[in-house]
Formats: structure tokens, sequence, C-alpha cells
């Protein structure tokens, strides 16, 4: 091509590369300064967290959990060391400057001594710890909870056979990688708290309510003094803990102004120390005290636990509104100086890394993942548009932060303001893949079928990747489980084992393939692996329902919710009256499985160009001298081009997985819908499974979500959203988001007319009532380029999944996995 | 694609109505987003009377269907080759490199097109396929979700759409009844009554102009622009409430002085779109499929060049600086012309 038009980051890396100034920074002195080391940078992991955690726990044993997890968080917030980043206006900070990290020794602190060690080193997400740092983890903290950490219980407490498909060795240290759990990497599952609640009462105004409950317990009935009282109890340490961390900030300000002697920031310094000794303590009454309050809670709530891939911010656009609104008209804030306020905020979130220590949590979480989705757009509880000044001031600032934060999500609806449309369109063909999409046509009636009403439904927040979130009515916290159905087609043709794991049968035994006579022969092969891997993942979420409330506790989390808070229950509790328990199984593979099923359907039994035992021999060989098989099978109909052979397949797929759910998920309680939200596991997923009959060789990554194979898509991107119509069971409801990746060159969305085009794709997709749609606008030759010359290109930024990445952070297998996915030109 | 069979051919036109009325397609391209309006589903009809030399689809301008044959995609013959085995009439044989050469005068095409229908890897493709109006209309439809919120719909392109117009009609007149909105995309070259009817059942049209120049047409297409002009205005005159955009091609050396001269001649069309086209050179690696030289050699359309056609015509088209649709945005802002425009890489 000679003629290629670039993205607006694509040149802005351009002007960097060729030695001029980077447009963003000027006029931003202090944002700039405050990014100026994040990007590309190695983290360093703090222990101060963890090291006050635990010595409160060693001395807490035995006394109610929820309360012991309080006494640990006061203990944390009363000892860690407080710090405030030059610059920034926000105060609150979990680590040293820079990129940092924390450790949440309650996860995994059995074998994070040897975890330090190979931390900085791993290709997946490395991180530095000093060697005094390491040393407290290894004669400290890991001998403390060696043999009470929830991994270790979790490996114990799972029946063998499921166990088989979770680990691979005897300490459950090794991923499996066929059915994982992921309970393990995080005490909680993606979550968003009810920030407004603190913005309108303050964490004083909801202690005042958990008084009342306290107070209102009856002293002479025993559970309630049991049970209820250590909650009220926890919940109102844990609210002094974060009143008690706020004010030593606020006093480190204060005596950091002592010391300035720059009048500006003296002031500015006073300021702070002022905001931080009233939020969020007590309600907050100005823009700046919203968004000081709100940044205090959700990094508070880092301390309290680790949230999958750190906590969301929710509905930002709608609960700071009101603040922004009256200050406004006040005279006390403009739109420039809120930009920069909301820019200290992701300067702040930039400097966190979610650490995943375990090995299979790094290689999920690939490129430090993070998914504290700010969430834009949409409907209010009354069914009205939502979007706002801010909606467009947030999509603004995507626009121009340099850095890939915040994790924007919009919720579009069928009454999307075009002005607000063209501004996400405007903004996403800017290239950093932001803001993903996410329907509200579809997310609403779901969460109303499964129990919500209207009001809490229209007011979901979108939560880490593509989770929907009703902060007052989801009750349900515990990971859930990664499913490899690519392992199960494997396993379907070759007798329930896998060559990678040699002899050992890991699922059913349905014979030889070379004894199948007609595609329902092999298809009923496939279910029964199938029903196998799902049932073992339905196994997995009873066990660590179950385990996880003996482990987990979030005092401070629970004191933000309606309904833990009313019926004295901690949020990790397994059922919480009125709550509503939305838990997901993770379909992965799902174009790999339905395209090989398409292949041996067309090609062996219904052509007969090929025989089972030629196709089996080709898998045998990684079609090395095999091409010729490779080449029949590949050119077999594939999902994501709209045609219904490949389609029906997938839906058939769909069909079995959900239908399985609506029977099995009730008798947990719980919604457990079927997803296809693979973060990066397909490609650790893909290193477990040898080749497969569409063509794709072994160990190779996955398809990825509900996307089509890499490089199977012919037909375009509207063809991909029509395959994923076509295959979803619109009659049943377990289900949930579909993640759907599309790539496009900024070439097919030039100018006002592209942005034009790309409107009417998203209105399409709202259509469509499809969940979840993002896209990579990004140049073939950038991502090469960037693979050759990684330093050049430190802060190009990707989408991967659910989150935007930089490039040259991800695996040489992630890169290759984002140039191969096909690339829709406009030619 | 589709593939009607090639063997029983389709019944006669009346059995089927107009959905069975057959047409040779080359190519259905979806979710295109640079042929009209919105987005849009466009079908390449096969066969054109002008043989430009620049063409960026050179398998569209026969009238036959022809295979074409993609080296870099076939497994060699060792390991496969079927094509060798299939072809009835000898026209497939062992090349260089382990790779089938084609024969093209031996070459019938034959009946399922064995060599295609054989390879494995689709190395062998066979421009033209007969479909049905009806099968044009159905794979649209199934798009029809993109088309409705784009204002897109079907387009018609080719080759020449008017070489077709029995089918072009059918699938038109289907179109409108299905509710879509429909463009194509012509190089003008019919009688006027052919282009009349298909016109009519059109809501915006392309109308290719590649030269004013009647002898300089000629040498560069084959054909002589005097009907195609003439065709335009009678068009213009006749239907004045289609939308009509003309686009020129801007090739390198050959027309792309004449950005005054489509200047003046625009500004006798006032409410006619104008839209030159940047000559590219994507259309180079077909030639090689279809055992073809490419006319163009390296040639390239510098920046400069493109700056000066688009200045040329702005200066002769008028001076109240007011541009027709179309008129790439960059030039209307400014001399400079790039100042507003994405950055370009050459
Ligand atoms: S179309 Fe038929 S005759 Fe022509 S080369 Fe192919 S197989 Fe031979
Ligand atoms: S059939 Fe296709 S792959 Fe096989 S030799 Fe012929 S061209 Fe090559």
């Amino acid at each position: 091509m000679d003629r290629t038009v670039l993205s607006p980051q694509e040149t802005r890396l351009d002007i960097i590369n060729s030695g001029g100034p980077d447009p963003f920074l000027a006029g931003r002195a202090r944002v700039s300064a405050l990014v100026k080391n994040t990007a590309g940078q190695k983290p360093v992991i703090d222990v101060e967290r963890a090291l006050w955690f635990t010595r409160s726990m060693r001395e807490t044993e035995g006394r109610p959990l929820p309360l012991r997890w309080a006494l640990a968080l006061y203990n944390v917030a009363k000892n860690m060391t407080v710090r405030l980043a030059e610059g920034q206006l926000l105060l609150g900070r979990v680590g040293p400057p820079g990129r940092h990290c924390i450790l949440y020794p309650e996860l995994d602190g059995d074998f994070l001594d040897l975890a330090v060690g190979t931390l900085p080193d791993r290709p997946n997400s490395p991180a530095d710890i000093s060697p005094e740092d390491a040393r407290l983890v290894i004669d400290e903290i890991a001998p403390y909870w060696r043999g009470r950490t929830y991994h270790e219980a979790l490996s114990l407490a799972l029946p063998e056979d499921v166990r088989r498909l979770t680990y691979a060795d005897p300490a459950g240290l090794v991923s499996r990688f066929v059915v994982n759990e992921t309970s393990s990497f995080r005490s909680s599952i993606q979550w968003v708290h009810d920030y407004e609640c603190v913005l309108k009462l303050g964490f004083r105004g909801l202690s005042e309510i958990a008084a009342a409950r306290l107070a209102g317990l009856d002293p002479l009935d025993p559970v309630q003094q049991t049970e209820r009282r250590p909650f009220y109890e926890a919940v109102l340490t844990a609210a002094e803990a974060v009143r008690l961390w706020a004010g030593r900030h606020a006093d480190l300000a204060a005596e950091t102004a002592s010391r300035e002697s720059d009048p500006v920031r003296r002031a500015e310094l006073l300021e702070m120390a002022a905001i931080a000794r009233k939020v969020p303590w007590e309600p907050a009454g100005t823009f700046r005290e919203a968004v000081q309050s709100q940044w205090f809670t959700q990094l508070f709530s880092r301390l309290e636990q680790k949230t999958g891939t750190i906590i969301s911010n929710g509905r930002m656009d709608q609960y700071l509104y009101p603040y922004y609104a009256r200050d406004k008209e006040l005279g006390l804030a403009d739109e420039d100086g809120a930009l920069e306020l909301l820019e200290c905020v992701w300067a702040g979130l930039s400097e966190f890394v979610d650490l995943y220590v375990s090995p299979a949590g790094g290689a999920f979480n690939e490129g430090y993942a993070h998914w504290e989705a700010v969430t834009v757009g949409g409907q209010k509880s009354d069914g009205s548009d939502a979007t706002n000044e801010l909606s467009h001031l947030f999509l603004r600032s995507k626009r121009e932060f340099p850095l890939h934060y915040p994790d924007l999500a919009a919720r579009v609806h069928s009454r999307s303001p075009a002005s607000f449309l063209r501004d996400v369109a405007e903004t996403i063909k800017d290239g950093s893949g932001f803001p993903k999409l996410i329907n509200d046509e579809e997310v609403v009636p779901l969460l109303v079928g499964k129990g919500a009403t209207f009001a809490e439904a229209l007011d979901y927040a979108v939560s880490g990747c593509t989770e929907a979130r009703m902060p007052n009515r989801d009750t349900f916290t515990s990971g859930g489980s990664y499913i490899n159905f690519a392992a199960a087609l494997e396993m379907a043709l070759r007798d329930g084992r896998m060559v990678k794991y040699g002899d050992a049968r890991l699922g059913e035994a349905t014979g030889d393939p070379r004894g199948f006579k007609t595609y329902d022969d092999l298809w009923e092969a496939y279910q029964k692996q199938h029903v196998c891997l799902l049932r073992a993942a339905f196994v997995q979420q009873a066990v660590v329902n179950k385990l996880r409330a003996r482990h987990f506790a979030q005092p401070m989390g629970s004191l933000l919710h309606d309904l833990a808070l009313k019926h004295g229950r901690d949020l990790h509790q397994e059922h919480i009256p009125e709550g509503l328990d939305f838990g997901y199984v993770e379909f992965i593979g799902y174009a790999t499985v339905a395209d090989s099923l398409a292949a041996l359907k067309k090609k062996v039994f219904e052509e007969g160009v090929l025989g089972m035992a030629e196709v089996m021999e080709a898998l045998d060989h990684n079609f090395s001298g095999y091409e010729k098989v490779r080449a029949i099978l590949g050119s077999a109909p594939c999902y994501g081009n709209n045609d219904p052979y490949a389609d029906s397949i997938a839906k058939k797929l769909d069909r079995v997985s959900v239908e399985f759910s609506a029977k099995y998920a009730g008798s947990l309680g719980v919604n457990l819908d079927i997803r296809y939200v693979p973060f990066t596991s397909h490609v650790p997923f893909g290193r477990a499974v040898s080749a497969t009959p569409n063509g794709r060789g072994a160990w190779l990554p996955l398809s990825d979500g509900a996307s089509a194979s890499q490089g199977a898509d012919k037909k375009g991107p509207a063809a991909v959203l029509l395959s994923n119509f076509n295959s979803k069971n619109m009659d049943l409801s377990a289900r949930a988001a579909r993640m759907i990746n599309i790539k496009l060159t900024p070439g097919c969305l030039e100018g006002d007319e592209g942005t034009e085009k790309l409107v009417s794709f998203i209105r399409a997709f709202v259509d469509l009532k499809l969940w979840h749609v993002q896209f990579n606008v990004i140049n073939q030759q950038t991502l090469l380029a960037a693979q050759k010359n990684p330093d050049k290109y430190r802060d190009l930024i990707v989408r991967i999944a659910g989150y935007s990445a930089y490039f040259t952070d991800l695996s040489a297998d992630l890169q290759n996995d984002l140039i191969a996915r096909s690339s829709h030109g406009s030619v | 694609m589709r593939r009607a069979g090639n063997g029983s051919g389709p019944g006669p036109a009346g059995v089927g109505g107009l959905a069975g009325v057959p047409g040779l397609v080359a190519n259905v391209q979806h979710f295109s987003l640079h042929d009209g309006p919105g987005i849009r589903t466009t079908v390449f009809l096969k066969g054109c009377p002008l043989r430009c030399r620049w063409c960026a689809n050179p398998e569209t301008q026969s009238f036959r269907p022809e295979p074409g044959f993609d080296r870099g995609r076939c497994l060699g013959l060792k390991k496969c080759g079927e094509c060798l085995r299939a072809c009835p009439e000898g026209a497939v044989s062992a090349g260089a490199d382990d790779r089938p050469d084609l024969d093209r005068k031996k070459c019938v095409r034959c009946a399922f097109f064995a060599c295609r229908n054989k390879c494995p890897t689709g190395a062998w493709k066979v421009f033209g396929d007969l479909m049905t109006a009806g099968e044009v209309l159905e794979i649209t439809l199934g798009e029809t979700v993109f088309h409705q919120r784009s204002g897109g719909g079907l387009t018609l392109s080719g080759g020449e759409p008017l070489a077709q117009p029995e089918f072009s009609r059918a699938v038109l007149a289907l179109a409108g009844q299905a509710g879509l909105r429909t463009a194509a995309e012509t190089c003008g070259c019919a009688d006027f009554g052919t282009l009349g009817m298909v016109a009519g059942g059109l809501d915006f049209l392309y109308y290719d102009l590649k030269s004013l120049d009647r002898a300089r047409h000629f040498e560069l297409t084959g054909g002589d622009n005097a009907p195609i002009v003439g065709n335009l205005l009678k068009l213009r005159a006749s239907l004045p409430g289609l939308r009509l955009t003309v686009r020129t091609p801007v090739i390198p050396g050959l027309n792309s002085d004449e950005g005054p001269a489509f200047g003046s001649f625009m500004r006798e069309l006032p409410g006619v779109g104008y839209e030159p086209l940047r000559y590219h050179r994507l259309g180079g690696g077909k030639y090689r499929l279809l055992g073809r030289e490419y006319g163009m050699g390296d040639a390239k359309l510098g920046p400069e060049t493109w700056r000066e056609f688009l200045e040329g015509f702005r200066r002769t088209y008028g001076g109240d600086g007011r541009l027709p649709d179309g008129f790439p945005a960059a030039a209307a802002a400014g001399s400079s012309g790039e100042k507003n425009s994405p950055p370009v890489r050459h």
C-alpha cells in the first residue's frame, strides 16, 4: 500500500520518533511530570501492606474473620508509610514512587517466598523487589501463611477427578489449563463499589447506620451476638481505619507544606490537607472533594483485598456530575480544571500494578492487566439517557491522556445521542482501543430476567473487562472457572487423552475416532467431553463458593453494600438474603472448536475427501508433511463469516453449555452464566492443546473470546457480529458477555465520513443485542515495526481483551497473535 | 460467495421471475465502506467494455469466467498436484518451482472448474460465478442491519453493471422491493436507453470519467468518451433527482494534468459531486493471478502531482470556494492542502 492513514496515536509516536515534542505534553506540565516515568517501567513490589496485614492476623487467630480482617486493615492504615507524589493534587497511594504493586499473602503466601525469586525475570508481567523486602517475605510473611492460604485449602478440597483437570501437580501450583480455577488468583471477582453512598453520606454516615444496626441487635440472641455483632464491629473498625489513613495523609500534606518553598505548591498542599481531613469521613461538598473521596475509597479497597485486576470505578460521569455541575455554577470549577484533576486520578491509577504472583494468573492477565473500568453514558434508572457533560469530558481525556488509563467503558443503547456516539467513535479512532462498548439492550433485559428490578438493571455499572454490576444488589464474589473446550475437542479425538499429558486419561473414554462413522458419532464424543469439563467447572465452583467465606472478608466493601449492611453479613458469605449472585464460566476456544467440528463434518463426513485416520495422522505430526490435509481442512466454512454452516455448530456449542448451566446453576443457588471472555488465557490454554482440525498448529493460541479464529474471518467485521448473533441462543438466559475484538486500520475510518460509518456500525451492534465490542485501530505495519524496534514503540497501546496494554509489554506469542488477527482493511 | 450451478445453468429468466435472472458476478464485497453512503454490500459484476490501463480490478474485465492462479498459496505439485490431475483439457501442466502452469488457450472453462474445485488451498480462483438476482439479494439482506443503520445498502459495481442490464435491473428491482437503498458505479459506456433504465432504479450513482480529451481517453481506455460525456449530461437532465457523483482516477503522467479541465467541466454541473481518486497500485497483484502484464509499470502518484490536480480543479471550478460533494476535505482547507488532513505515509 503506498498510502497509509495513521491513527492519532501513531501520528504521536511518529512525531516523537522523529525527534519532535510530544504533542500531549504541551500545556500539561503537572500531568506530564506525573506520567513521565510510568510508561514501560518495570514495577516494584512493596511489602508493607502484606507485612502489617500479616502481623495483625498473627495476633488475632481464632476470632471471627471479618473482625480480624478489619483489625488487620486498621494495622495497615496505622503503620504503612504514607507518601505523596510530587505535583499530585490527590492524596493517597499504596506504594513507592513510580509503578508499584503490593502483595496479598492470604492468597499465595505459601509459595510467595519462592515466587519473589522468579518474579523479576518471568516473561509475563515481571516485577522487581528489593533484597530487604524479599527477606521479609521469606522470613516472616510466607512462613505465617504456609498452611493457611485459600489456595492450599482449595487444592485439598477439590474432588480428585476435578482436581486432575484443574492442576497438573500435587501442590496445586501448576495449572492443567483444562478447567482452570481463578478464585485463588484474587479474593474477589471484579467488583464495583457504590461510591455514591460514600460521597453522599461519608464513612461517618455509613458508620452511623452500622452502629444503629449494632445497637438494634437482640442482646439475648446467640446467633446475632456471635455472627452479626462481630460483623458490625468489623465494618465500624474498617471505617475508622479509612479515617485514620486519610488523616495521616492530611498530616503529611500539611507537614510537606510547611517545608515547601514554592507558595503555589504550598497552597495546593494546604488545600489537599484540608480536603483529606474532611473526606471520605464526611460527605463530599465540592467536585474536588468528591474525586478525593472516591480516590481514597478505591485505594483503600486495594489494601483490603485483591479484586480481580483492580476495583472498578463505576459510573463516574453519573455520581460526580452533581458536584461538577454545582461547582461550575458557583464558578468553582471549569472544564480544564476538572480535566487536570481527573488526569491526576488516571496518573495515580497508572502507577499501581495489579500483580498476579501465580504463573497461571500472570499468563491469564498479560501486560499488567487492569480493569478499573470507568463507565460513561448509558441510561438512568428511569430509562432516560444518562449522557452529560462529564461523559464527554471523560472521552476527551481518554483521547488526550497518553497512558492507557483509565480503562474506559461506554454504555450504549438504542437512543444513545448521536453527539455521544460520534464522540465515542472519534475516541475509538484515536487507536488505543477505548472506549469498549457495552450494550444496554442486551445487559438490561438479562439482569431483569434474573431477578433485578428495572431501576437496578438500568443503573448497572461496567465492571472489569465486560461485567455489569448493580453495586447494591450483586452479592457474588467468587472467581469463576475457565474451560478449555479445545481440550475437550482434543479428548474427543484421543479417547479422553491429550498429547501434552501423555497416557493419563483426563476426560471420558469415547473411543478411537477412526471408528466414527458419521458426524453424529463425532458430535456425541465431543459432547461427552464438553459436558465432562462443564461438570468439573461446576463442581469447582461449588467447592469454591463454600470455601471462600472461611478465608476472606471485606468489611469496608460490606459497609458500602446495602444488603450486607442490612443483613449483617460480610460480602464473602456464600449467600446474602435478597442478593443476586452472578457468577460466570468462561468458554475458551469457541471458534477453534466450532471450526474444527465444521471442518471434520464437511471434509470427512460429508464430502469424504479425507478419512479420520488421515486427519489423525496429520494432527499427530502437527501437519508437518501433511500440508494438503491442513489445506483441505482449512477450506471448510469458518465461524465469523455469517455462514450458517459454521455458525449453527457454534450455536449448538453455546446451547449445550447454556442448557447445562440452566439446569445445574440453580442447585448451587447462583447464576453461573456462560461467557466468552478469555482475557489473555487463550494463549496459555493454546499451549496445552496439540494441533486441531481447523488447521491450527499445536500449542498456538486458541481463538479469542467470541471472535473468529485468527485470520479466518474473511468477510469483514459486520460478518463477525452477525455470526455472533446467529450463534446465540436467544431463548435461554444463562448467558453473559461475548467479547468481540475487531481490528480496523485507521484508513477505513478516515475523516468525518469514517466517523459516521463507525457510528452506524455501533448502532447496528446495538440492534444486534450483542453484549460487548471493542476495536483495535492500528496498522499491521505499526505492529510489525513495534515488534522489531520495541524501544521506539514503548508506548504503543493495543487492545488485547477487555483492556489495552503496551504492545511491547506483551509476550512474543501474544504479539504474533495480535498481528495475525485479520485486519479489516478498507481496500 | 455462493456458487450457482455452473453445470446445470439457471432456468429461463421467466421461471423465477426477477429472482431467477442470472448474471456473472466476479465478487461480492461485504462491509464495504467506500462504495457509496454508509455501510454497503458491493456486488462486482463481470465484464467491462473499456480496458483502462491502470484497472485495479482486471479480473472483472472479461465477460467470461476465467481461472486465476495464486502461486503463493499453492502447496506444490509434489505434495498435491490435484489440479494437474483434474483438468480435463490438459490446460494445467507442470511448471517451474514445482508449481502448475496454465495454458489459457487450452482452458475451456470446464464445468465446475475442475482445477478450482479440486484445489485444497484456494490457489485457483475462478473469477466469474453465475448467480441469480435472488441469490445476490439473499446475501445482501443477510447484512441488512448494517445497511439500515448507516444509510447504506447495495452497490452494483464492476466490471460494468450496464453491460449486464437485465441482471442489474432485476437486482435493483428486487432491492427496491425489499426496501434496500441502491447505488451503482458505472463507466457510462452504454447506450443511453440502458443507462436510463438501470439508473432509474438507483438512489445513488458514481459515474467514472477518466479523461476529457477524446483522443487521450481512447488511448487510455480503448473507448470513446463522447458517448460517455453525452450520457452524463443527458442523465443529469432526465433524472435530476438522482444523487450523482463523478469520479476520476488520477493517474500519474496520463491524466494528472487535467485538474483544471475537470474543474471547468464540473462547474457546469452544479449539484453533482466530484471525487478524484488517488491512483494506487493495489490491483497489480491480480494481473499476476491472471497471467497478465500490469500496464502501469511502477508508476507512482507523488503528493505534488496529486496536489496540483486538486488545486487545478479548484482554480477553475469556481471562485466562491465551494467545492462539490466528495471533493477531498483536506484540499478544501487551504493551499497547503495537508494541514487538516490525516498524515500520509508514502
Ligand atoms: S477451468 Fe477446467 S479446463 Fe480450465 S484449466 Fe481449470 S480445469 Fe482446466
Ligand atoms: S491443486 Fe492447488 S495446491 Fe494443489 S498443486 Fe494445484 S494449485 Fe497447488
